[in-house]
């Protein structure tokens, strides 16, 4: 009985738990230490153990097994080939900090510009000194102590159970809470209220619009995110252009997927020249790459998220083998500790901290 | 618009070795009785889950009756002592959850018994109409 | 009653390091030295608000392990692995659990000795750092532990040691979890030994022992034949103090459970009923962390997710099964995502079993009433 503390890559939330790994293959276990959740879980952590042994992808190169050296040579290889201006990164929200700075530096080294953790849309769109309150949200002791909260276009009973049970500790002492789905052109009255909404590549960019127009005077804004570290990947700036619309209209022939999940893009994936996926899970679109390069799964990793609240929360593995094979196809001048350093200079912190809220919107 | 009475539903597990028989000859001598129960045909009283007792409240019934073998009497060995014991626990169950522990009853009704269980059945459907609809049911 | 010691560890490095005098972990020690088990299944601490099982068969292990965890609200029933001889520490709610769990085939009780450890209840890690903090100023890193004592709550940190009487920080919201303030049984009768505080002269550092069984005794036995403990008989005064003791924490209890479940109007139970289960979303952690639950995956409460009743079948096909097996352990309520009070709950409808019957789950082998026939088929 091995108890690994980590944290659930279910939602932006990253809920505390153990994952026990026994002579039975790995559990689940609550871990009430937790200050997110307090050992609490939605059904899908509490699924989760199921979640982790789906089958793990073999090293590929044109749909032949081959090790991991090879697949990583070869994506070198391959890279270096591509024009930069039709090659995209994209990085789905479910890589720790470290890979994904990694990831930045790999697009960097390139001279890629076309970067995307599946917002930009929204991001680039939204005024620089708005951008903040995109990412981080907001510590939910903060939530608790709401005298007014209002959900907009957000069910948490259905997608972030974790932070329903605030919103109802806040409610039953007495705050007001209100759930809107506004049309466009709708005028929202936010003032002095708690704000939470969600943020996803379907949300309809008026919405956040009239979400952050409206918000200036409400006490604080708060976009949850559907993958585990898309609040880390905006804060380090893994955005850019909108990769899916560009794949959509042929503009990008080459893709570098980081831990994918299926999405609305997938059909057009087969029709790229070169598509690369580095993934600690098989999918359907590390099925048909043309380069597949396993990475550990989730708690395995050594790393970091940071979670909607804005704490650094270490994912609690010990392998590096994700970042490692990133810097790698770089060329390999750059180490672990290196990418690691770079994270916490980034984040503007001393290291992962779980009690520590380290993040916040800084305007508020 | 006429306005709807409301009528008790109650929901009988009859077994079938007894009382099912027995709701049989009430109807064969014609005896007076309500319209307000279903009968389900259950093997033993004993074979009767309390869960279906709670799901039959849940999908709506304002009571339900459980009719077995007299003691000493069932096909079974002894399994409709096994449902006096359920049917306790269950009123306890019931009592606590805030429904009138008068919505369940158990009856030991043998195949001849046509009066007793048309007496039964007149006797809960009074009761019941006096408690009114039972709160665990569908939003009306 | 069985017979009572005041025990310690010979090994004076386990004496003073261990909570009262380290008779536990030397008791520990012993078993698996004489080899009546194979392993221990004890807490281990990471930090003073961190705890997880540990199944060892290393004595250094078991030594690393010494004193009680308040902020480790486990139930280590769970974490038996069936068919292997263990000797397992326990509270009275793990004990409880265990006897239930074998009567339910899940473990053998044979197999299990339990080393019973008195408890006035556990605490939440994360309510309690955040009481560290409000209350004291504390960052919770630097405490070096808390204790409960004669009514007080005590935090010995880097800076200092900070107290408040118990009554005082619940009233503010702090405190044990809901569920151990209204267990009223404090001392684990039901385990092989009770080990505790209470009745040991102040100033001694030694464990007030009752041994309760055999097995018990073959505990105690292992001790001395290894030459790991010492002890003397309790005396009178002694024992009469540990009674007074638990005594007034049942009363305390009493009064809890009266506060809380005070709640409920008495008048309308189904509307408390309807209101609090109506938030469940149906994750089914409470089943999950059930250590009664003896039908995993196979259980008849999963089958039934139909939606739009009043109260979820899942719910009170649970509340219905576990009317003659809860312990009141509070598992289930720590993990709710939605706060339900499940506890007090399931809780509330096993009382009410207990008063009408006379029967208690987690006390002795007797079979549950529900697997039972009415004597005669008296309705």
């Amino acid at each position: 009985m091995e108890f690994i503390q980590s944290v659930c890559p279910g939602c932006c939330i990253n809920c505390g738990l153990y994952i026990v790994r026994s002579g039975e293959g790995i559990k689940v276990d609550y871990r009430k230490r937790s200050p997110v959740n307090e050992g609490k879980l939605c059904k899908f952590g509490v699924d989760l153990a199921r979640y982790y042994q789906k089958e793990r992808p073999e090293p590929t190169v044109d749909g032949k097994e081959v090790d991991l050296e090879t697949a990583i040579g070869e994506a070198a290889e391959r890279l270096k080939m591509a024009s930069s201006a039709e090659t995209g990164f994209l990085c789905m929200g479910n890589s720790t900090n470290e890979e994904i700075l990694a990831f930045k530096r790999l697009a960097d080294s390139f001279g890629i510009e076309n970067i995307d953790c599946t917002l930009s849309k929204h991001i680039i769109s939204t005024p620089e000194d708005l951008k903040p309150t995109l990412s981080v949200g907001v510590p939910f002791k903060s939530i608790e102590e709401a005298d007014r909260i209002i959900l907009i276009s957000i069910n948490p009973s259905l997608q972030y159970p974790l932070l329903l049970r605030r919103v109802i500790h806040a409610e039953k002492k007495g705050a007001e809470v209100v759930m809107l789905n506004p049309a466009e052109g709708e005028s929202l009255e936010l003032e002095g209220a708690v704000v939470i909404s969600e943020i996803t590549q379907k949300t309809d960019p008026m919405l956040i619009k009239m979400i952050l127009e409206a918000g200036k005077d409400a006490r604080s804004i708060c976009f949850m995110k559907p993958h585990a570290n898309l609040t880390g990947a905006m804060l380090l700036g893994f955005y850019g252009v909108d990769i899916s619309e560009k794949v959509k209209l042929g503009e990008i022939r080459s893709l570098f997927l980081l831990d994918p999940v299926p999405g609305d893009m997938d059909d057009l994936l087969s029709d790229l020249d070169l598509l690369i996926v580095q993934a600690g899970m098989k999918t359907r679109v590390s099925e048909v790459a043309d380069i597949t390069i396993p990475s550990p799964r989730f708690f395995e990793r050594e790393g970091t998220v940071v979670n909607i609240e804005g704490r650094v929360l270490p994912v609690g593995g010990t392998s590096r083998a994700g970042v490692e094979s990133l810097l790698k196809i770089m060329g390999g001048e750059m180490d672990f500790e290196d990418v690691r350093r770079g994270v916490w200079e980034v984040l503007g912190v001393d290291g992962a901290n779980e009690d520590l809220i380290a993040i916040t919107q800084g305007r508020r | 618009m006429a306005i709807e009475r409301w009528e008790p539903k109650i929901l009988a597990f009859c077994c079938n070795w007894c009382s099912y028989a027995g709701a049989d000859v009430a109807g064969v001598e014609r005896r007076q009785m309500p319209p307000s129960f279903r009968i389900i045909r259950v093997m033993c009283s004993g074979s009767v889950d309390p869960c279906w007792v709670l799901e039959a409240f849940l999908e709506g019934a304002d009571g339900v009756l459980i009719t077995g073998c007299h003691p000493g009497e069932c096909h079974y060995l002894n399994t409709n002592y096994h449902t006096a014991r359920r049917y306790r626990l269950l009123r306890i169950f019931i009592e606590e959850l805030g429904l009138e522990p008068d919505r369940l009853r158990l009856e030991w009704i043998s195949a001849t018994e046509g009066i007793k269980f048309a007496e039964v059945i007149r006797d809960m459907t009074e009761k019941i109409r006096a408690l009114g609809p039972s709160r665990l049911g569908p939003e009306r | 009653m069985g017979k009572c010691y005041l025990a310690w560890a010979k090994d004076p490095e386990i004496r003073q390091k261990g909570g009262s005098g380290g008779f536990v972990t030397a008791t520990l020690l012993a078993a698996l030295k004489e080899g009546l088990v194979e392993r221990v299944l004890i807490v281990r601490r990471i930090d003073e608000f961190e705890g997880v099982p540990l199944l060892t068969d290393d004595p250094e292990e078991v030594k690393s392990c010494s004193s009680a965890h308040l902020a480790a609200p486990l139930n280590l029933s769970s974490y038996i692995p069936p068919g292997e001889r263990v000797a397992v520490t326990v509270k009275p709610c793990d004990a409880r659990a265990i006897i239930e769990r074998s009567k339910r085939r899940q473990i053998d009780l044979e197999d299990i000795y339990m080393v019973g450890l008195n408890c006035g209840g556990t605490f939440m890690p994360v309510r309690t750092m955040e009481a560290v903090s409000d209350l004291f100023g504390l960052d919770p890193g630097d405490v070096l532990g808390f204790e409960v004592s004669k009514g007080k709550f005590l935090v010995e940190a880097r800076s200092g040691t900070y107290t408040l009487p118990m009554v005082e920080l619940e009233r503010m919201g702090y405190g044990r979890r809901d569920p151990c303030r209204y267990c009223n049984i404090n001392i684990p009768v039901m385990a092989d030994l009770a080990c505790g505080d209470a009745g040991v002269p102040p100033g001694m550092r030694a464990t007030f022992v009752e041994i309760l069984t055999d097995k018990g005794d073959e505990l105690f036995e292992a001790g001395i034949k290894t030459s790991m403990i010492e002890f003397e008989e309790a005396g009178e005064e002694e024992i009469e103090t540990r009674v007074r003791t638990d005594r007034r924490m049942s009363e305390d209890a009493d009064m809890w459970w009266d506060e809380l479940s005070s709640m409920i109007d008495e008048d309308d139970h189904l509307s408390y009923y309807i209101n609090e289960l109506g938030r469940c979303i149906h994750c089914g952690s409470c089943k999950i962390v059930c250590p009664v639950c003896a039908c995993k995956d196979d259980a008849k409460c999963l089958d039934m997710g139909r939606e739009g009743y009043r109260i979820s079948l899942y719910n009170l096909i649970r509340l219905f099964h576990l009317m003659d097996s809860c312990i009141g352990c509070g598992q289930c309520e720590d993990v709710c995502p939605v706060d339900i009070p499940l506890t007090m709950i399931h809780q509330r409808f096993e009382r009410r079993m207990e008063k009408e019957l006379g029967y208690r789950p987690g006390f002795e082998m007797s079979k549950p009433p529900l697997q039972e026939p009415e004597p005669g088929g008296k309705v």
